[in-house]
């Protein structure tokens, strides 16, 4: 168990980092298109291309940490009502659907990584394969995945010792 | 049974749901998921989720979220709403009341260079909170005017509330940056106003605080420029058509990392600190997004919005009355959820209504965001008031006490942007 959290706490920090240097990345980019566009009739070619795919890397890579970090919303104003077992029996119903939907996200988006390979679909100005961010959005579920498999089994601890 | 009906009971089990602390980022996704397998068969289901993550994420206006989030978070973590906060004590603190008022004027100016509410009230009930204190103004007070400070940020632009419902609805986030500004202003200046009554009635509520000459007043001045620019920066940007919103986030984020960099505020802990919230909060803010679109193709196929729309057109009441009730139902959307799920789960189903109605989406924007950020400081899950409550020890009965006034005031904003739209639609209107 402690092994478990210990692996998805550390690929979600690593996630996040990537995802920050995508940020750095993607920031870099478009503050060059603006000054080069505006004082030096010199867009950067494919900027909104390359901040899109940023984007994916940003987001989908930032899942997991926030995650760890307990950030995503939910709202407890009713669930805090009742005991403690019953709380932690509603957690592990909750986070058993999340994470099956997060499982079939994993499983839908690899084989739409394998599609988009096969077919050979690139972007439009710098001609940047689009099948490795159908990955990185697969990658940044599973690690959520995992971080959830630690949270479901914590609360389902809490549910029988309760 | 009708495809209507299967969108109603796939917004009853998101309630559920949501009630059951699942997190609103997935509860949303799994019922879109499930009901799309029911209208369309598995095969369209499964080809929504394994499309819309790239399609909706990678599209280039959504980059400004996690910018827009950078920007404010450096500047909130570099001391700067200290400042801000500081200037205003010295221009107004001297006056009675005039601590919280210094804190609805920096809160509107701070809220002019972030956009998120939880910065605004980590800032001021650090810095605000023992001064006001220090100098004997009642809790009410003191906990009110800082809930409310840290609800403008909202409304003032740059707004992620705003980014995120030009996106919903494909508006101009532009146009919606401009139409947050005078209502912004007018709701300062209503919430500065509520404090010269309270004050008025109850003196010792809050006591006048040190005098400043008129020199220390000037030289204040000096600590607000960092803010100045990055909002002519930014908006002025906007407005002049140099760059898109989109671009501002960026032109926004790097001009306060040389702002905070050249005044030597910036570290490289704060910088690291302020990244890893820009992640979390992304995270957070996207799942949503992500959910809204699945779910708004499950609300799509069901055509509830489009029979919800039939039916508010058909009604025999003025568009008015129509938006009346929406606030109420807003107002009541705002107790229980934060502005970014009440947007993104209400807006999808009733814009089409609105649409056909004639409502303007840029007002109707700054209307509900208004509202919804009056949730923000209500019971039973006003989330800046527990914060505020967690941070300072004031009882969070204290703090929902303290906002009554400002919530009346609020109020008073939202009838009159009601009879005067041009208050939000002038400066949209001249771009």
């Amino acid at each position: 168990m402690k092994k478990l959290l210990k692996i998805a706490n550390s690929a979600s920090w690593g996630a996040a980092l990537i995802s920050t240097g995508a940020l750095a990345v993607m920031l870099v980019t478009v503050v060059a298109n603006v000054v080069g566009r505006r004082f030096f009739h010199h867009p950067i070619a494919g900027t909104t291309e390359l901040t899109e795919m940023a984007m994916i890397c940003i987001v989908f890579l930032a899942l997991a940490w926030c995650a760890v970090e307990r950030a995503h919303i939910s709202v407890g104003v009713v669930v805090e009502r009742f005991s403690p077992r019953v709380q932690a029996i509603v957690d592990s119903i909750t986070y058993l659907a999340g994470l099956g939907l997060c499982i079939i996200i994993v499983w839908q988006t690899i084989l739409k990584a394998i599609d988009v390979q096969e077919r050979g679909l690139v972007t439009f100005v710098h001609k940047v394969p689009y099948f490795p961010f159908y990955w990185v959005i697969a990658a940044g579920f599973a690690i959520l995945c995992l971080v959830m498999v630690g949270h479901l089994i914590e609360h389902l601890v809490k549910a029988v010792k309760e | 049974m009708s495809t209507e009906i299967i969108g109603l009971i796939g917004i009853i089990v998101v309630v559920i749901l949501i009630f059951a602390r699942m997190w609103i980022g997935l509860a949303i996704p799994l019922v879109g998921f499930v009901g799309i397998v029911i209208i369309l068969g598995p095969k369209q289901a499964f080809s929504a989720l394994a499309t819309i993550p790239f399609v909706k994420v990678a599209f280039y206006p959504m980059s400004a979220i996690p910018l827009f989030i950078l920007m404010g978070t450096l500047i909130a973590n570099t001391g700067i709403g200290a400042d801000l906060y500081n200037t205003a004590n010295k221009l107004v603190g001297q006056f009675r009341g005039g601590l919280a008022i210094a804190t609805l004027m920096s809160g509107a100016v701070f809220a002019a260079v972030t956009g998120v509410a939880m910065a605004a009230i980590a800032v001021f009930g650090k810095v605000a909170l023992p001064q006001m204190k220090k100098f004997g103004y009642d809790d009410r007070l003191t906990s009110g005017s800082i809930a409310s400070a840290s609800t403008l940020a909202f409304l003032i632009p740059p707004s992620l509330a705003f980014i995120v419902y030009g996106i919903i609805t494909e508006t101009s986030i532009a146009k919606l940056f401009m139409a947050g500004i005078l209502p912004g202003v007018l709701v300062t200046i209503a919430y500065v106003i509520t404090t010269r009554i309270i004050t008025a009635r109850r003196p010792e509520a809050g006591p006048a605080g040190p005098k400043t000459s008129l020199k220390e007043k000037a030289s204040s001045l000096k600590h607000v420029w960092h803010v100045v620019i990055l909002f002519l920066l930014v908006i002025g940007g906007i407005y002049g058509g140099i760059f898109t919103p989109t671009e501002a986030g960026a032109i926004g984020s790097f001009g306060a990392i040389i702002i905070t960099v050249a005044s030597r505020r910036l570290t490289s802990k704060i910088l690291f600190d302020s990244l890893k919230e820009t992640m979390r909060a992304t995270g957070m803010i996207f799942l949503l997004i992500f959910g809204a679109y699945i779910f708004i193709r499950f609300l799509s196929l069901s055509r509830l919005p489009f029979m919800l729309s039939e039916f508010l057109v058909g009604l025999p009441w003025p568009p008015m009355a129509v938006i009346a009730v929406l606030v109420l139902f807003y107002i009541i959307i705002g107790m229980f959820l934060e502005i970014f799920s009440a947007v993104i789960l209400t807006v999808p189903i009733i814009l089409p209504a609105l649409l056909a109605m004639g409502i303007d989406p840029i007002w109707f924007g700054v209307i509900i965001v208004l509202v919804i950020n009056m949730g923000l400081v209500t019971p039973p899950v006003g989330i800046a008031a527990y914060m505020l409550a967690g941070m300072t020890g004031v009882p969070s009965f204290t703090v929902f006490r303290g906002v009554v006034p400002f919530l009346i005031a609020a109020i008073i904003c939202i009838i009159i942007l009601a009879i005067f739209p041009q208050i939000a639609l002038f400066l949209p209107g001249t771009m």
